[in-house]
């Protein structure tokens, strides 16, 4: 009798087994159902979709036309898709190597500086205003005759006044960069902060006591203790320098003079929205996509080597 | 340079409690205070001089543009309020942030949940995806989201950019409820089984008093974030009488280039809202993303 009425239990519970993860699978289709709908047909589909497109030239409104990959070899030979993916290469190093604005920022702030939590704040204002507002407000604040002209007579600069900043290549895109930094950096305070927070105090004291200097202590306590961190923002920034610039440009140059400040985004506006060629646009599109894919595989591949050797 | 590095030195902490260090660190702190404080002028004047800007008329601009206005002028603003930029625009704006933020934080939390707490098939590929499709430059989306939602008959509708918005927030909206979810004891949860909950009573009871704090920040982060996008927007909604603010001030300054204190005007209103959200709730914000970030 016992022994059958064990034999009862395990069948019921490997019923139970079943009928647990049916309703297991059940519950978590309900709950990603929207998740999934929205992302398939809104990121998944687009980008097949998008593939398809780069394969045939088409203005969007008479029938597609099959072309192959001459969509591809016109963009390896378009001068002007160079300028632009040269320039968003530069604005992309200038974004990384700028990371050392909001490090030093967090370094200081962390220390409880006098007013640290307004600078905080106020670091952030960038980041919480559209692209386009900055855009708009840098585009006025350095016109020849603007605000920044002001600024450079009052402080006896008059060699460097009524320029036009954003009209003269050698000095747009230096600026963008500044600006792109100056929209960014308030983000890395509060990141870097946080990663300076979790740093084990003793290492700093063990430091100190092994005659560190604070160089020493930034280099190999701050710097590997904040890695990943630094890591995480790098992509970051690598994938807003790629695709989230439009509104800068637009509002700031308009990739002009000529197209000495373009980026490859705005390329793809222009090909698709003003020139009407789908197809060179999807082109376009899939480019950056393989670049900024190859350029984060480089990253973690990389870094995942750095993370284990300079974590302890 | 040399006191950053003797302060970063002594972040133990012991040190604070004597006041005469703290004096003694204040002063030597104080060229690096000089330098932040030049920093968050240049962060704080652009809110003044778009204020300041919108109070002039175009011939005080030209003469000072640095400085408050001295004769202020409602022109400007009255004049945007006449193109319907208060009306029309913010309101549509206030609509579609908030409508996205909805969707966006609900979607979120459920898928987040479900990858945090449950085991089933396919978890492993639904995560991988996600995580891939934050690495996904949204830039290539442009054309084909564009045809997508027209072929749906959603051009220049708010079902049309919401659910846009949705597709380009969730992914990040649901790496971040995961990852807070994923640090609840599995004790817990399997507590709450034995106690005879349900899956959603799970969600309810554990699960989202976890996530709260993430939640708030996710919330405030994507209303700010999707207030102030420009290209998704000016791509679908073509109509004015459905277009945000943010594409209104962008046509404002197509036609206006010249006319720096109209297009001031026109920034006033596009950034009182995001940073009346971001001072009042930028608590939140700063610990719920650091948090997510680090997990």
């Amino acid at each position: 009798m016992s022994s059958l009425g064990g034999v009862a239990r395990a069948q019921k519970t490997t019923e139970n087994r079943a009928t647990h993860r049916r309703r297991i699978d059940l519950s978590a289709l309900f709950l990603l159902a929207p998740a999934v709908a929205i992302l398939l047909v809104f990121r998944v589909a687009p980008m097949v979709y998008g593939a398809w497109i780069s394969l045939h030239r088409w203005d969007g409104i008479t029938d597609p036309k099959f072309v192959g990959l001459r969509n591809y070899s016109r963009l390896l030979a378009d001068p002007n898709l160079l300028i632009s993916l040269r320039n968003n290469v530069l604005l992309c190093a200038a974004l990384i190597v700028g990371m050392i604005v909001p490090l030093v920022i967090a370094i200081l702030l962390h220390n409880k500086i006098w007013g640290w939590q307004l600078f905080r704040l106020v670091f952030f204002f960038p980041a919480a205003i559209s692209p386009l507002v900055i855009g708009l407000y840098w585009s006025a604040f350095l016109r020849s005759d603007g605000p920044f002209d002001v600024l450079l007579r009052t402080l006896r600069l008059d060699w460097l006044s009524h320029h036009l900043w954003l009209a003269d290549p050698s000095t747009a895109l230096p600026w963008i960069a500044v600006i792109l930094i100056w929209s960014t950096f308030g983000v890395g305070v509060i990141l870097f902060m946080a990663g300076i927070a979790g740093i084990n105090p003793d290492l700093y004291d063990a430091a100190t006591v092994d005659g560190a200097n604070w160089f020493q202590s930034l280099r190999h306590v701050t710097v590997p203790g904040l890695m990943p961190i630094i890591i995480f923002w790098s992509i970051q920034l690598l994938i807003f320098s790629f695709t989230s610039l439009f509104a800068f440009i637009y509002a700031l140059t308009g990739g002009g003079p000529g197209h000495s400040t373009s980026v490859i985004e705005f390329e793809l506006y222009n090909a698709a929205f003003l020139g009407r060629f789908m197809g060179y646009g999807s082109a376009i599109g899939m480019f950056i996509l393989l670049i900024v894919f190859a350029l984060v595989a480089l990253v973690m591949w990389r870094s995942g080597r750095r993370v284990e050797e300079t974590s302890y | 340079m040399s006191t950053i590095g003797r302060s970063l030195n002594r972040v133990s902490g012991a040190f604070w409690s004597r006041p005469s260090w703290r004096i003694r660190q204040t002063i030597r702190l104080a060229p690096a205070w000089v330098l932040l404080a030049v920093v968050a002028a240049s962060t704080l004047y652009p809110m003044l001089f778009i204020l300041f800007t919108s109070l002039k008329s175009v011939s005080e601009f030209a003469t000072n543009p640095l400085g408050p206005p001295s004769e202020p002028t409602l022109g400007n603003i009255q004049e945007v309020l006449s193109r319907g930029l208060l009306g029309t625009n913010v309101l549509n704006s206030l609509l579609i942030s908030t409508l996205t933020v909805v969707v966006v934080v609900t979607i979120s939390c459920l898928a987040g949940f479900a990858l945090a707490f449950l085991r089933f098939r396919l978890r492993r590929t639904i995560l991988l995806g996600i995580v891939g499709l934050l690495i996904q430059p949204t830039a290539l989306l442009m054309i084909p989201v564009v045809l997508i939602v027209s072929n749906l008959g959603l051009i220049s509708t708010y079902l049309g950019i919401v659910l846009v918005y949705a597709g380009l927030g969730i992914p990040f909206g649901i790496y971040l409820m995961y990852s807070y979810m994923v640090t609840v004891p599995h004790e817990i949860i399997d507590a709450a089984r034995v106690d005879g909950a349900s899956t959603f009573q799970v969600l309810y009871r554990v699960a989202i008093p976890v996530v709260a704090p993430a939640l708030g920040a996710l919330a405030t982060l994507s209303f700010i974030g999707w207030w102030n996008e420009f290209l998704f927007a000016l791509l679908i909604l073509q109509d004015g009488s459905q277009q945000t603010v943010i594409v209104a001030l962008g046509s404002l300054q197509g036609e206006h280039f010249l006319h720096v204190p109209l297009v001031a005007a026109g920034m006033l209103f596009s950034i009182i809202p995001p940073l009346t959200v971001f001072v009042i709730l930028h608590r939140r914000l700063f610990s719920g993303l650091t948090a997510g970030a680090l997990k």
